[in-house]
């Protein structure tokens, strides 16, 4: 066989032994072996899918990555050691999976935030008193007088030209996404209304990038919104400095007649946030209950027994950098009457519309 | 300790890396003899180069010398390899979940080597292209990760024949990487973008032997991150800040052994068949960071299978 040139150079070496071959082999297996064991190696505390270690690890991830601490100290008089220690005291060994649910609900109800929630798969624990205890002050049922059926939807937006000759916009949700398109649309379609009635009652929030595109379609200059921050470290208080959040003009239709916005105390997250950049704005009039606050941006975890997470991780700010943890009231309070429901009449449109008239 | 022990001891994926080194305990180095075989087939392309700059060139470097002769040749031969890679994945990324999950990874290398006129042609450049997909899920299976990583490697190295059958080759190596990290049930933090590069120390050891009385080229290949860049965002910083509020912070991060050791290994085995050659082998990866209090690894551990075609490219200098 033809002689390689690649080795033609070590035809001449001197002859190997195997021992040196068993050497070199010899070699290789320590140095590859030696750096996959001991190279120092990247793990997480982990805990034991147990009661306990279920318990702990539910703790220490919301100890290191919730964001409210000092806020919920203030407001609540939150003590989360205690809280630790508390909750501990109710767990046992044989304790079944549904116990150690309720356990753990009621352990994440102590930070009083509705963004927290542990999702099994039978249940959701929650806190919802943010509105459970209040006047629901919406009813889809008198809705449906104001809307009729000959509506216009679009991505879930109901909106239509009210006999009163206001626009009124329902937005029960911003989980899906807002185009330009489908905003711009709803504006043209209300262009000869005299006043606009935007209703966020019941909207639970979803996409912030939805709140905040629909709130672009307010101003005509670049508006500050708020303030963001997030968590820099485990500390409870590893918070970053607030950074602005810049409404730009939208660069479809903008809207530029009075506008009222009605909320309840089922105005969470960013249905809150909405309310947060909206307030205080020309042509602008919150109307209605305080909203359900929820301006902690929720990121999502899990335990080892594959229970879902999620809890407040950035808090946001109003333009005063007040939070707005709590809800936001209304430049104007209005609930709902008995009287008027029994009637078929909603009172927060009924009053919006007489604004809007008036103004 | 014995070795049974220490077997059970490893991890599966060790346990595979010693047995495939103990197989090659059984090889011997091959005779001078069989250096003259070829062992591993080398398809010669030939080209005409009638430029008189490369006639003056050819002048200036006698065909006499044979060590001259023999490097020039060297410089020619190059080597393409193709190879498929399947194994397991360790993932660890503490933004996301602080949970490991485990699966499975599927892997394609294209690997190039070839020689330079550096250093009187002891320096070869390899360049290492990478794609990977991999799917791992939580210890109860209630959350997937769903991952890819785009890799690009060029290596410089120097060589030393430090014995007949044997090479030695170091050297420094740079690294471009570009993935994700998707979860399937998070919310606002549902992946994690994967971004750096880096410059590692790499070596290499060749060697060329006969197993079972066939000739085979044994390669084993070490890089060891020295220091690089790598994007993550803060401890709890959303990507909506980042991008959709145009609100970085801090985001680019200096990665290096001290904070955590990122080591990948690569052995393989190059047996002659026809006119290519049959590569199998073993791949493991430590890739590890800890940066902005988040803490990432991926573990990855692969059997290699693919072919290998060398060949050399042949110059005639007209006088």
């Amino acid at each position: 066989m033809k002689e390689s040139p690649h080795t033609s150079h070590i035809v001449n070496a001197p002859i190997r032994t195997q021992a040196a071959m068993h050497r070199f082999v010899t070699l290789v297996v320590i140095v590859a072996v030696s750096l996959t064991a001991l190279s120092s190696c990247v793990t997480e505390d982990t805990y034991d899918n147990t009661p306990s270690g279920n318990l702990e690890a539910l703790w220490h991830t919301l100890d290191e990555h919730y964001c409210f601490f000092s806020y919920k100290e203030q407001e609540s008089g939150l003590r989360w050691d205690s809280v630790h220690e508390a909750y501990r005291a109710k767990l046992s060994p044989s304790m079944t999976q549904v116990d150690l649910f309720e356990v753990c609900t009621e352990m994440i109800r102590e930070l009083r935030d509705g963004h927290v929630n542990l999702t099994s798969s039978y249940n959701v624990g929650r806190y919802w008193d943010w509105y459970e205890r209040y006047p629901a002050n919406f009813s889809d049922s008198i809705q449906r007088n104001y809307l009729h059926t000959d509506y216009y939807i679009t991505q879930g937006i109901k909106y239509r030209l009210l006999e009163s000759g206001i626009g009124y916009v329902y937005c029960p949700s911003f989980d899906p996404a807002f185009g330009q398109g489908n905003l711009s649309s709803i504006f043209s379609h209300l262009a000869a209304a005299k006043g606009l009635i935007l209703d966020v009652r019941n909207n639970e929030g979803g996409l912030l990038t939805s709140a905040q595109a629909l709130a672009e379609c307010f101003i005509n200059d670049k508006t500050l919104g708020g303030y963001i921050a997030h968590k820099t470290g485990p500390g409870h208080d590893d918070i970053s400095s607030p950074r602005a959040i810049t409404l730009t003009p939208a660069e479809g239709v903008r809207w530029q007649r009075q506008v009222v916005v009605l909320t309840n105390r089922r105005c969470f997250s960013a249905a809150n946030s909405l309310v947060m950049y909206l307030k205080g704005l020309p042509r602008v009039t919150i109307m209605g209950a305080r909203t359900g606050g929820g301006c902690g941006m929720p990121f999502s975890s899990e335990l080892p027994n594959g229970w879902l997470l999620r809890f407040s991780a950035c808090p946001m700010y109003d333009r005063n950098m007040q939070l707005t943890e709590s809800g936001i009231d209304p430049d104007i309070a209005v609930d709902m009457t008995s009287a008027d429901m029994q009637r078929g009449k909603d009172t927060m449109i009924e009053a919006a519309i007489q604004l809007l008239l008036s103004q | 300790m014995s070795e049974n022990l220490l077997l059970s001891y490893l991890p599966p994926m060790k346990q595979i890396v010693i047995m495939l080194l103990l197989i090659s305990l059984s090889a011997t180095p091959s005779s001078a003899k069989s250096y003259g075989d070829m062992p591993l087939p080398i398809r010669r392309e030939t080209m005409s180069v009638k430029d008189s700059t490369s006639t003056t060139k050819a002048k200036c470097c006698p065909e006499t010398d044979e060590e001259t002769i023999a490097t020039k040749r060297h410089t020619r031969l190059r080597t393409h390899s193709t190879m498929i890679g399947l194994g397991s994945n360790n993932q660890l990324d503490t933004y996301l979940s602080p949970l490991e999950y485990t699966g499975w990874e599927v892997r394609l290398l294209q690997e190039n080597r070839r020689p330079t006129r550096l250093l009187s042609g002891r320096v070869e450049v390899q360049h290492l292209i990478q794609a990977n997909y991999s799917y791992t899920h939580s210890l109860t299976r209630d959350t997937k990760y769903h991952s890819g990583l785009l890799e690009w490697q060029a290596a410089w190295h120097y060589r030393w024949q430090v014995l007949p059958w044997l090479r030695l080759l170091a050297g420094p190596q740079l690294g471009l990487h570009a993935g994700f990290v998707y979860s399937t049930r998070n919310g606002n933090n549902p992946a994690q973008a994967r971004l750096s590069g880096d410059l590692n120390a790499s070596g290499m050891a060749i060697a060329n032997l006969r197993l079972w009385g066939h000739p085979v080229e044994a390669r084993y290949q070490g890089d060891l991150l020295l220091a690089g860049l790598m994007f993550a965002p803060q401890y709890g910083q959303s990507y909506y800040e980042i991008f959709s509020l145009d609100q970085p912070h801090h985001n680019v991060c200096f990665v290096w052994p001290g904070a955590a050791v990122t080591y990948s290994q690569l052995l393989t085995l190059d047996i002659p068949l026809g006119t290519a050659a049959l590569r199998i082998g073993y791949q493991g990866v430590i890739r590890q960071y800890r940066a902005n209090h988040i803490k990432m690894h991926d573990w990855q551990h692969l059997l290699l299978l693919g072919y290998v075609k060398r060949f050399e490219l042949v110059k005639f200098f007209k006088e």
